[in-house]
């Protein structure tokens, strides 16, 4: 059985990434672990949200960590990458947002783009001096700027939620078009998903359901097949996935 | 007056020159390096020329050569001080102030030098002893007013080294009205008292808060007769009066009985004596700098944050410019880099990294993530992230 940890900043990126691996692998060829790690720094505390039974047949073991919080990703992923090696896991995957309270101010698709070569390098960096016995292959995704853009990105679903909600509809009352424009370009698109959904009387907050039914109405087979070579952030989390996989 | 950048050598072409290069300095400095980088020598350079300025110190015959250049208030071009010494063998080989543009006073090795004299409207000649100094020999507040600034600083810089006892070990004699020496940081007691005796609660009340603040809870504190000195006869029976021989005692409110100060834990008498003697000096004397080497050193990681912390706020208040040293991960990682200063040492030369000569680097370093003890244990401050190409696995 081969092991894989995945980091994540917070509930949406682990239930997209729960979701993802269960429909990317055959179901009885994967079992994962969902722990939740909260508290201030030197007081972290996991707690379990998820796991399931391993089996003769399972061949993928992933444990997805819940960070509660972009910043914590990669010191999470420090303070327990040891730990990790020591026990199996052959490769650690970060997924984190560019977008964070700190460029809330910044206005520009270019200053956006600076800050996220930034951070792309700056936590790079951070894992690249990570000292371990047995070192294994530390990665670090950085959602443009949000997980969010590649549910925009995916436009399949958004009738699914509601008939209304057509591309012509987006594209007439918000100006912008999510089959045809570059999602990772979009500033605030957690934001942009909101306003979608004000379209129809709805409203999006992140709260656990509406995760939930975003995600459960997601095409992957079109995320996995199309959207890995249009929306490169996705590309290169599932490319990191594939590495392992295979 | 601020002290914006120093600028210090000793023995200049010598085997054993020390230079020192980039100190620039802010209004709160955290001077971060490994052991024997420097650290200690900055400070002690700086309360050097400090003493000698203030007349606590006179020049010694020495064989080395030291040569400082500080300047002051440096943010307003007709208000920046320029001070320059140059010493060997206990005299002075060269003085120079300048104020703003204007040369305010030259002196060379003979002693012998010209002032501007401000009521006369012109520059005036002198000769002085060749060991002393014209900034301190020739201070009037007529005619050379502007070395009143210069005297202010130097006498009321501080600097304590908070690896020592702070006086845990020194009780309080009778002093008979004589003026206790504020630059004497053994004398913890006498200080207290002082404070005490001026200030009353509001200082007494001071004191209780800042321990509490770094999580040392004292319900009360004061002085006594050293409980050694009453051997086994009953306090009452003794005429406290005829008796000044005092130490501190604290009563923690964890504990049944006062502690005396030489049962206090060392971390916790360093903190009480710091403590005591800051709130002392903002209370009675506007201290212009406060020096503090090896800030933190004996203390757990949540009392060393929360000592930083508390220092942080006081000197934020802008009451005073504090320069801190230290190689305690704990204390880095409660100062914001901002703040710092990092040694690179070289054979004969402590080189300075900071915010002013290298901004994107401490700027980048925020991106990682990474605590601040990380920016110094990985020597991230001397090359930043490199050029290296991203690899992907």
């Amino acid at each position: 059985m081969r092991k894989l940890a995945i980091f994540v900043e917070g509930q949406t990126e682990q239930i997209f990434v729960e979701n993802l691996l269960r429909e990317i692998v055959e179901k009885n060829h994967i079992s994962i672990e969902v722990k939740k790690i909260s508290g201030r720094k030197k007081h972290r505390v996991s707690n379990p949200i998820v796991k399931d039974q391993v089996t003769i047949e399972t061949r993928f073991y992933v444990l997805i960590y819940d960070s509660s919080g972009d910043t914590q990703v990669v010191s999470d992923i420090r303070d327990q990458c040891e730990s990790l090696s020591s026990n199996g896991y052959e490769r650690i995957i970060g997924l984190r947002d560019v977008y964070c309270k700190s460029i809330a101010d910044k206005t520009s698709l270019d200053e956006y783009i600076a800050y996220k070569l930034s951070l792309e390098r700056g936590l790079h960096y951070s894992l690249s001096t990570v000292i371990m016995t047995d070192p294994i292959p530390m990665n670090i995704v950085l959602a443009v700027m949000e997980i969010e853009s590649w549910f925009l990105s995916e436009w399949n679903h958004f009738p699914k939620i509601d008939a209304k909600l057509t591309l012509d509809k987006i594209q007439t009352d918000l100006g912008f078009n999510p089959k045809t424009d570059n999602m990772e370009t979009r500033l605030h698109p957690s934001s942009d998903i909101d306003k979608i959904y004000r379209l129809v009387g709805s409203s999006y907050d992140k709260n656990k359901d509406q995760i939930n039914s975003i995600v459960s109405k997601l095409d992957y087979e079109f995320l996995y097949l199309k959207l890995i070579h249009t929306v490169p952030s996705l590309g290169k989390f599932i490319g990191y996935i594939n590495l392992f996989l295979n | 007056m601020k002290l914006d950048l120093i600028s210090y050598c000793e023995d200049d072409n010598l085997a054993s020159e020390w230079r020192l290069e980039g100190c620039r300095l802010g209004n709160i400095n955290l001077i971060v390096g490994k052991n024997a980088s420097g650290k200690t020598r900055i400070l002690r350079s700086i309360n050097l020329l400090a003493s000698l300025l203030c007349g606590n110190r006179n020049l010694h015959p020495e064989k080395k050569h030291r040569n400082w250049t500080l300047t002051f208030d440096s943010d307003s071009e007709n208000n920046q001080k320029i001070y320059k010494l140059i010493t060997q063998d206990g005299k002075v080989l060269e003085e120079k102030y300048d104020v703003g543009n204007k040369n305010y006073c030259t002196r060379g090795s003979l002693g012998k030098g010209k002032i501007w004299a401000t009521q006369v409207g012109n520059y005036i000649d002198f000769q002085i002893p060749t060991d002393e100094l014209v900034a301190l020999k020739k201070r009037d507040t007529i005619q050379h007013p502007l070395f009143e600034d210069i005297f202010k600083w130097s006498n009321s810089l501080i600097s304590y080294q908070f690896g020592t006892d702070l006086g845990r070990r020194i009780i309080d004699f009778p002093r008979n009205q004589r003026k206790i020496d504020l630059r004497d940081t053994e004398q913890v007691v006498a200080i207290f008292k002082s404070g005490n005796r001026e200030f009353g609660s509001s200082f007494i009340e001071a004191v209780k808060s800042d321990m509490s603040s770094v999580g040392y809870n004292i319900t009360n504190i004061g002085t006594k007769i050293p409980g050694i000195l009453l051997a086994e006869k009953a306090e009452e029976e003794i005429d406290a009066k005829n008796i000044k021989i005092e130490c501190i005692f604290v009563q923690e409110n964890d504990l049944k009985v006062a502690t005396e100060q030489f049962l206090i834990s060392q971390g916790m008498f360093r903190t009480l004596s710091l403590i005591i003697q800051i709130n002392y000096l903002l209370k009675a004397n506007k201290p212009s700098c406060i020096l503090i080497d090896d800030i933190g050193e004996g203390l757990d990681f949540e009392r060393s944050q929360a000592m930083i912390k508390l220092l942080i706020n006081k000197a934020e208040t802008g009451l005073f410019q504090l320069v801190m040293t230290t190689n305690d991960r704990f204390i880095m990682n409660g100062v914001p880099l901002e703040y710092w200063s990092v040694i690179e040492r070289k054979p004969g030369l402590a080189k300075l990294h900071n915010i002013n000569n290298s901004r994107e680097i401490f700027e980048d370093f925020k991106f990682t993530g990474l605590n601040n003890f990380d920016f110094f244990a990985t020597d991230f401050y001397l090359e930043g992230f490199e050029e290296e190409e991203i690899i992907e696995e």
